[in-house]
């Protein structure tokens, strides 16, 4: 895979998943060979549609879910998982959880956050210090003696990083960051992630939130009790068939300039963000000599309609208007 | 809800300032030895004692009393049973099916009184001993105790958890309530009631499985350690100095034999 060759050169291999196999004590598969490699200080999306095992996959990757199956399956930064050392994990991946409450089990949230470093063994003024620069990361500068069961939803989400940023892991993956969260928490909680990325961070990010994709990672891993689709953002949001049939979308601004093609934009890359919509306007904009051109022809319906029609997930006749 | 036993701990009082260990130690040490007297004049000694320890908290009688409501309906009825179950001769009153009363048992009302009495001001201390600071603070003072660590833990889970399962089962009692259910005496409402806390159960079984999970994904490996910081002052000694000092003198003067004891149902 392309992505996987670019960034093979910026170092080896943070996680290798080889023939991961896992069956829920009911007997239902959960995930049937995995396999996926992540390089250090790449930035990952992990999709999929709900129950397609991806909180269980994230469970594997520092041992606490395992079995006789899984066995050797998972190694992170050139080392196979000894599940007998689950507990020294969090020095290489710090995991955060999608509901903060689990996460947020001590008192106060400065033992929240100092929970972790303790159990690594760091000495006592360190521990403050990390406690204090971690808080300071997630923007709860301050919230040291607050009462997790008091904060509100978007504080407790930033917070659980916090509690995971104290251990300075290297890699650090997250289960659904941005749900369910309203927009200025959402926003803020993207900051804190693109700063991680820009730290060099290898992040692993569970979202459905697909029009924050763009902009927080580098390649988009589809999983549906397999890999079914592993690229660069854009090859994965390139192919809609797929991404339809496993019951996943593409941003919304992607979706509108492949409309805008249909009334005759001339686009050849589709843009996946605004920001860089609106490079591509600008650029179109002054490559036509300061004017857009956009017209209806008699197929432009019928291009609109396949277009539409390709993104929608019960599609009816009466959804494609001839 | 809840409400929490630490509604005051952040007012300002001798007792909110005196170190949460040698409190925790010297009240504790106070309510074993309220509870081993079977003096009536002692225990009303007590009684008071804890009263004068309520007031210096500052904790409004008012919560306090509103808390020990509870506990009252539950030891009032030895009045009514101690009576009539106090074996031994005695002169009969009246006998139905068995149970007898006698004068004797008349007499041991008095008993009843000790174990009412004893009660109420084993409860009544519970607040300036742990309601006087935050129970994050009285967690981290049992910790600093070197109670085990277990112990410690289970302390610190229940009481974070808690609050959650309560808002838990406050959720599903709303999403019932908006589907039109009311709360009757009948059977329906006994199983509804009943099929719900067996939902919270569940719930909270695997909403430990996944707080579990977060412990080990941060190195836990059975121990907690939390960062304390706990100075004790000549005040905080004086303190528990006249507290436990007290404690001991109410046991003195039991054994002293100046005072008659009652023990129950011989």
């Amino acid at each position: 895979m392309t992505a996987k060759a670019a960034a093979r050169g910026a170092g080896g291999a943070a996680i290798r998943v080889h023939d991961l196999n896992y069956t829920y004590p009911d007997g239902t598969a959960a995930l049937e060979h995995v396999s996926f490699e992540i390089e250090k200080g790449e930035s990952i999306a992990l999709v999929g549609p709900n129950g397609a095992g991806k909180s269980t996959l994230l469970l594997h990757l520092n041992g606490i879910l395992h079995s006789t199956r899984s066995r050797g399956a998972v190694e992170i930064l050139g080392k196979p998982i000894d599940p007998k050392k689950v507990h020294e994990m969090p020095k290489k991946i710090g995991i955060v959880f999608q509901d903060p409450d689990d996460m947020l089990f001590m008192p106060l949230l400065a033992d929240d956050v100092a929970f972790g470093p303790i159990n690594l063994g760091i000495g006592k003024d360190e521990v403050k210090q990390r406690v204090k620069d971690s808080l300071l990361r997630v923007g709860l500068a301050g919230y040291e003696n607050r009462v997790s069961h008091h904060l509100s939803g978007g504080e407790k989400k930033r917070a659980a990083i916090a509690t995971v940023l104290s251990m300075d892991p290297e890699i650090i993956a997250m289960d659904e960051p941005t749900a369910n969260l309203d927009p200025k928490s959402r926003a803020e909680l993207i900051g804190i992630l693109k700063s991680l990325k820009d730290e060099g961070k290898t992040l692993i990010i569970i979202t459905h939130d697909v029009n924050a994709i763009p902009e927080l990672a580098d390649r988009v891993i589809v999983l549906k009790k397999t890999v079914i689709a592993d690229g660069t953002t854009r090859e994965v949001f390139a192919d809609s068939e797929m991404l339809v049939a496993a019951g996943l979308d593409v941003p919304t601004i992607m979706q509108f300039f492949e409309v805008l093609q249909a009334f005759g934009y001339p686009c050849d890359v589709l843009p996946l963000s605004i920001d860089a919509a609106v490079k591509n306007l600008t650029q179109t904009i002054e490559n036509e000599a300061g004017h857009v051109h956009l017209h209806i022809h008699k197929h432009t319906h019928t291009e609109v309609g396949a277009v539409r029609g390709k993104y929608q997930h019960h599609h009816t006749a009466a959804d494609c208007p001839e | 809800m809840i409400s929490e036993i630490d509604r005051y701990a952040g007012i300002s009082s001798p007792i909110h300032r005196w170190d949460p260990r040698l409190r925790l130690i010297s009240i504790f040490a106070l309510i074993f030895s309220v509870i081993l007297l079977y003096n009536l004049q002692l225990i009303v000694i007590g009684m008071i004692f804890a009263i004068i320890l309520t007031c210096i908290s500052k904790i409004p009688f008012s919560f306090v009393l509103s808390r020990m409501r509870l506990v009252f309906i539950f030891v009032i009825p030895f009045f009514v049973i101690v009576p009539f179950t106090v074996i031994g001769d005695g002169v009969e009153i009246a006998s139905f099916g068995g149970i007898t009363l006698s004068y004797r048992g008349i007499e041991y009302v008095k008993f009843a009184a000790m174990i009412v009495l004893k009660a109420l001001t084993a409860v009544m201390l519970i607040f300036p001993m742990v309601g006087t600071s935050r129970m994050d603070i009285t967690i981290k003072a049992l910790e600093g105790l070197h109670m085990p660590n277990k112990l410690v833990q289970m302390f610190a889970f229940t009481y974070r958890y808690i609050f959650v399962l309560d808002d838990e089962f406050m959720r599903m009692d709303r999403s019932l309530t908006s589907r039109g259910f009311k709360r009757q005496g009948n059977l329906y409402t006994l199983t509804t009631i009943s099929k719900a806390i067996a939902m919270l159960f569940v719930k909270s079984y695997e909403r430990a499985d996944r707080v579990f999970y977060a412990m080990r994904s941060k190195g836990y490996s059975g121990t907690v350690a939390t960062l304390h910081e706990f100075h004790a002052r000549r005040q905080d000694w004086v303190n528990t100095a006249v507290v436990v000092g007290f404690a001991l003198l109410l046991q003195v003067a039991a054994t002293s034999g100046t005072f008659s004891t009652t023990r129950g149902f011989l």
